[in-house]
């Protein structure tokens, strides 16, 4: 199976901007189809390099380049647009909504979590407590 | 709307009989059908065309029933059998002037960019076509008239891996429409794999299952296992089971598991397929 | 009905052999004059005419067209009616040429053949070929009897002796039913339409209802 990769390029309809956005969908990751897509597509948002109101590719026209199940990329899209992340206007696709900031912040909350798991994880195999912990982190603060 | 819709067709050919037939192939995708020789496919898709008439059930075809005035939604079909079509002497200027009478929408500039692109000489007698030559020809007939439906008994049987890609390519071009749908009945799983939203199971002239192909894929995983292991897992999550002597091989439903901790891998379509039928 | 006009084309331009080859060895036979000496010949012409049809639906069976063509956006009913005036049309020609060949034949040699000796044999052959083919199409298309170029052989050479052996018996110098009125030979003609009409009903019926 091979993992396929695909440079999307598409232009703004006024300015006559090409842009090139990746996506990358692996048949040999254990996270399903429309999860990669999902996550693929979310961090592209975020990160900002698609702005809001930039048009996405439409479902068809991506699941046939990509060569994967229109229902999957639709099932993407869908849970996009639950999360907030995208909008659908009839009859023209779909849209990046606008940068929502408390969706942004809870992502970044949940990152900062899942390292602090992290960090208790190794604490626990290397026996360090958790005021330790802490002290490592205020000293860092302060060398930054 | 549903490109297809199957009721309860029954229908008894010999020995051989279809029962309690219900598919349905939403606008738009594209569904294989798989099973063994003889389980009933060929027959499914006459049913479907009108070739062969249903005992009881109703079909209805890009929402037409198939018994009445199925004329005109058949403008909209194409059709790739699984033997050939032509008489042995025609050319491809016979078959293109011939189609052209039939279908209203023929496309001849795209008939002859086909012929084209797959190498195929414009006045050269069939019989003398190789039978990859053949196999394109067929579905060359069948995706240049405008159709909305394609339904392909084993178009890809017998091509070289070169010749089956260029096939699938086509097939993922004419999908780009949002009201083309194609029903593709086939033995090559891995095609299918790549190409389908559905996958229909038919086995014994019924319909074992109609599934989203990525959710089968999801859904079941490979294990390698000792026979210890073996024994803590739920009966119900094993599809199947294969002794390697050294190992038993598994086909397992993952969410049936109930969180026991095991090495699993990605299972592909036809391991699926092949399980499912032994069963 | 375009759609049909197609297929019709196709069929016609695969039956021309035969009619090229009937119209050639009747002008040979008939340019001696002597008709009423050589009928049998002239009878089986007919079937030489025939047979490129009668073998078109082996032909097609055999490509996959038949099965195919169901798939197309004609109607069933279509397809048998463009068989059977096909048919018709093949027989009716070779019936009037048969005429129009004896009478110039007849004159051209100075043979002065009688007038319903020419017309009986042209109707018996007209006769055979109607019969022949109510009987082979239905079995052909209406029910897939395979191979039908031979059934139809068979069908016409039993169908010609059924017609001629008890007047060759009687009287063998003589060509069997000649010298009846016109009226009879006008009678015979219509029962061949009807017997044509009610084999392409049969055929019809038969044909909706078959599974390929």
């Amino acid at each position: 199976m091979l993992q396929l990769y695909i440079l999307y390029i598409y232009s703004k309809n006024d300015l006559k901007l090409v842009i090139h956005i990746n996506i990358v969908i692996s048949n040999k990751k254990d996270a399903p189809i429309y999860q990669q897509m999902y996550d693929q597509i979310k961090n592209l948002i975020i990160s900002g390099e698609l702005s809001p109101g930039e048009p996405l590719p439409s479902i068809r026209g991506i699941a046939k380049d990509l060569k994967i199940s229109v229902i999957t990329t639709k099932r993407a899209y869908d849970e996009l647009e639950k999360d907030g992340y995208i909008y659908t206007v009839q009859g023209k696709g779909c849209f990046v909504a606008e940068k929502n900031k408390d969706l942004i912040m809870e992502e970044n909350l949940k990152k900062i979590e899942e390292h602090i798991a992290e960090i208790y994880e190794i604490a626990d195999i290397c026996g360090l407590e958790q005021n330790e912990i802490i002290k490592m982190f205020i000293l860092y603060g302060e060398e930054r | 709307m549903n490109a297809i819709e199957i009721k309860d067709v029954n229908k008894t050919l010999g020995q051989f009989s279809m029962k309690d037939i219900n598919l349905n192939l939403p606008t738009g995708c594209i569904m294989g059908l798989v099973g063994k020789n003889g389980a009933g496919k060929t027959t499914l898709i006459k049913l479907i065309l009108g070739i062969a008439k249903a005992d009881s059930g109703t079909i209805t075809v890009l929402g037409c029933d198939n018994r009445k005035h199925f004329k005109y939604t058949k403008q909209y079909i194409g059709y790739v059998p699984d033997s050939g079509i032509f008489d042995e002497n025609y050319t491809l200027i016979k078959i293109n002037k011939l189609m052209g009478g039939i279908y209203r929408e023929w496309n001849e500039p795209l008939f002859l960019e086909y012929a084209k692109k797959f190498h195929l000489s414009l006045d050269q007698k069939i019989k003398e076509f190789s039978k990859g030559m053949k196999a394109k020809l067929s579905i060359m007939t069948a995706i240049c008239h405008g159709a909305k439906l394609l339904i392909m008994d084993e178009p890809t049987t017998g091509l070289d891996p070169v010749a089956r890609d260029e096939i699938v390519n086509i097939l993922f071009e004419f999908t780009r429409e949002e009201d083309c749908s194609v029903l593709i009945s086939s033995h090559i799983v891995s095609d299918l794999e790549k190409l389908c939203d559905y996958i229909c199971l038919i086995d014994n002239g019924q319909i074992q299952f109609i599934e989203e192909k990525d959710e089968i894929l999801e859904k079941y995983v490979l294990c390698n296992c000792t026979t210890e292991q073996y024994n803590d897992i739920p009966k119900e999550a094993v599809i199947s089971v294969e002794n390697t002597n050294y190992s038993l091989k598994l086909i397992l439903d993952k969410s049936k598991l109930n969180g026991i901790d095991l090495e699993t891998e990605k299972t592909t379509l036809e391991d699926v397929l092949i399980h499912m039928i032994k069963v | 009905m375009i759609s049909v006009n197609s297929i019709l084309k196709k069929e016609f331009k695969a039956i021309l052999p035969g009619i090229f080859s009937f119209l050639l060895l009747t002008f040979i036979i008939f340019s001696t004059g002597h008709i009423e000496q050589r009928y049998d010949l002239l009878i089986f012409l007919v079937l030489i005419a025939l047979l490129p049809f009668i073998n078109i639906i082996d032909k097609d069976n055999a490509s996959g067209w038949s099965s195919f063509s169901l798939a197309l956006p004609i109607k069933r009913k279509d397809i048998v009616r463009a068989k059977y005036t096909l048919a018709l049309c093949i027989a009716l020609f070779t019936g009037i040429f048969l005429v129009l060949w004896g009478f110039a034949g007849s004159m051209a040699s100075g043979s002065n053949t009688e007038p319903s000796a020419i017309i009986a044999v042209a109707m018996i052959a007209y006769l055979t070929a109607v019969v022949s083919l109510s009987i082979s199409l239905p079995a052909a298309i209406g029910m897939g009897i395979k191979s039908a170029a031979a059934m139809f052989f068979l069908l016409f050479t039993v169908i010609y002796l059924m017609f001629t052996l008890q007047a060759k018996i009687l009287n063998p110098a003589a060509v069997p039913y000649q010298g009846y009125p016109m009226a009879f030979y006008i009678s015979v003609f219509i029962m061949s339409i009807a017997i044509m009409f009610i084999s392409y009903l049969v055929t019809c019926h038969l044909f909706e209802k078959r599974d390929f």
